[in-house]
């Protein structure tokens, strides 16, 4: 099994709280639609597939995007305006790209959570009324029973884990704190100032074990990522970066978003979760194993989301990711690097778009203060199993093996 | 199998917070209104499962009865809210929300109604209803009178 298609063009605005309030998603993709095709040194004619993820209203839906920006498309997609999409949003435009169904993809997240309408959680959301769908709201939430916010979902099921394991809290707080050192480096994060150990373990609960450091910042920003078959990318302007493997979101009763296989969120089965290791479908397209990967991004919407992701992308055994993550191995010049922008603790929550922006910038050098030292391959994963490795120009599907 | 009901005063309606009656799940949300607690029961492979849902998850079939259930259980997560997310919980800030495995299998997310606890998994639960605005009922859940 092959895939042949590289990122050939990316852009980013910074991302912060209320940023773009007083703009609009359709302004603030302008921009970063120009600045990706500037980088990939295309026309904007070039570009004949779009996929958006997050619409209306927090972003701009893919009618009036193309419309708007003056993009004349061949295929066009939108998943839910949910952030668990970023790695099938990639997969779909890499399997348009080899059916032919277009030659140049635009992956649009050009959003504002600002205009959400209120907190997650909160009435005035504009997601709210999904809470009340038949079986329950995306992350878990029961409103009659003063069970909202995506937070309240990972709580549950982070309780039951770190008894089972028998994990101390304590332990979460290395992800925080690693990931705002990173965020200092990076000019484009939201949250810049340095976090100590103090003032991490002072910190509020939000929602209990959670404080108020292990969420993510809800931003306002926008990235763009042009993807194309990797024989157009090499006569790009920048070099290359290939997709080498990826595998598809897990869904079913067993499967639950802000938690792990086998905690018994709601009917979820009670179970001794295997994490698959270096089996998995994207290591065998990319001809690489767990070890060969040398930066980690994952959808870290609260932190110990990160530590199922570490454990179901394979990098370490059920229950073990708490200690894993422990005495340097995630820093920047530790064992394998994490969330190296600031991830969405610190850089900013747009669904893990930055940090897709992150892998890119890594793969060319071009992270600066942060620039992981001859990183050859990057990969993003979520806790559902969705993936992405990527590959710096002149690493191919196999290279390492 | 009857269960306690209490009343619970809201500053308004809080009927926005209670998903629709639908031919799936009426029976459900009526029986609570009455003071029982039932789940679906699989016919042909016999397992509980909760929410409502029209199909087995387990085995497929669409034939299921109605089984009532005790209301007794044990905590099996939990967690305490510090900020309030809701008005209508406004008032109960810091509370606590339980996962509660109830006899036969089931769990349900229900609120704690004691509030000054540190819940254990484990800890003996039992059900009461809380009778909203309107008529209807909700599961919520007390350490009191457990077994």
């Amino acid at each position: 099994m092959k895939v042949a298609a590289a990122i050939t063009g990316v852009a980013s605005t910074a991302f912060g709280p209320r940023k773009f309030a007083d703009r609009t998603a359709i302004s603030v993709a302008s921009e970063v639609v120009a600045a990706a095709l500037a980088d990939a040194g295309l026309e904007r004619s070039q570009l004949d597939g779009l996929i958006v993820h997050i619409g209306s209203p927090r972003g701009a839906d893919y009618d009036v995007a193309a419309s708007l920006l003056g993009l004349n498309v061949r295929f066009a997609a939108q998943p839910w305006s949910h952030g668990r999409f970023t790695a099938t949003v990639i997969q779909h435009a890499a399997m348009a790209l080899e059916v032919g169904l277009a030659d140049y993809v635009l992956c649009l997240a050009s959003y504002r959570n600002s205009s959400a309408g209120g907190r997650h959680g909160t009435k005035t959301r504009s997601t709210f009324h999904e809470y009340l769908r038949q079986g329950g709201g995306p992350h878990g939430e029961t409103p009659h029973a003063g069970f909202t916010a995506p937070l309240a979902g990972t709580g549950m099921a982070a309780r039951r884990y770190f008894d089972k394991y028998k994990i101390s809290l304590e332990k979460l707080a290395t992800l925080a704190l690693t990931q705002r050192r990173y965020a200092t480096l990076n000019p484009l994060a939201a949250m810049r100032k340095p976090l100590t150990a103090d003032e991490y373990f002072n910190s509020r609960y939000i929602v209990e074990p959670l404080r108020i450091f292990d969420c993510s910042v809800e931003v306002d920003g926008a990235v763009a990522v042009i993807i194309t078959t990797a024989d157009r990318a090499r006569d790009g302007r920048k070099p290359p970066v290939h997709l080498l493997g990826f595998q598809g979101i897990n869904a079913g009763p067993n499967e639950f978003g802000m938690g792990q296989p086998g905690l018994g969120f709601n009917q979820a089965e009670v179970f001794d979760y295997v994490a698959p290791g270096g089996d998995q479908m994207m290591y065998r397209m990319a001809g690489l194993q767990p070890a060969d990967i040398d930066m980690l991004q994952v959808y870290d919407a609260f932190s110990p989301m990160t530590l199922w992701a570490i454990e179901r992308m394979g990098h370490c055994k059920t229950g073990e990711a708490a200690d894993w993550i422990q005495n340097g191995r995630i820093d920047q010049n530790g064992e394998l690097p994490l969330n190296t922008s600031g991830g969405m603790l610190s850089e900013g929550h747009l669904n893990g778009w930055p940090q897709i922006a992150e892998i890119v910038r890594q793969l060319r050098n071009e992270a600066g203060e942060r620039q992981i030292p001859d990183a050859k391959t990057g990969q993003w994963g979520t806790g559902l199993g969705d993936a992405l490795i990527f590959g710096r120009d002149g690493v191919q599907p196999g290279a390492l093996a | 199998m009857t269960l306690p009901i209490i009343e619970r005063v809201f500053p308004g309606e809080p009927d926005d917070l209670l998903p629709a009656v639908t031919s799936d799940n009426e029976p459900y949300w009526t029986a609570l209104a009455r003071g029982e607690l039932l789940t679906q029961s699989c016919t042909q492979c016999a397992r509980l499962r909760f929410p409502v849902m029209p199909v087995c998850p387990y085995c497929g079939s669409t034939n299921t009865e109605w089984r009532a259930l005790s209301g007794e259980g044990e905590v099996f997560s939990w967690v305490r809210y510090h900020r309030c997310f809701l008005q209508e919980f406004a008032d109960l800030i810091p509370y606590v929300v339980i996962t509660a495995q109830l006899d036969r299998g089931v769990r349900i997310i229900g609120r704690l109604l004691e509030r000054d606890v540190i819940p254990v998994t484990g800890m003996p639960v039992t059900t009461i209803l809380e009778r909203w605005p309107g008529g209807r009922c909700v599961p919520v859940f007390s350490l009191s009178g457990a077994k």
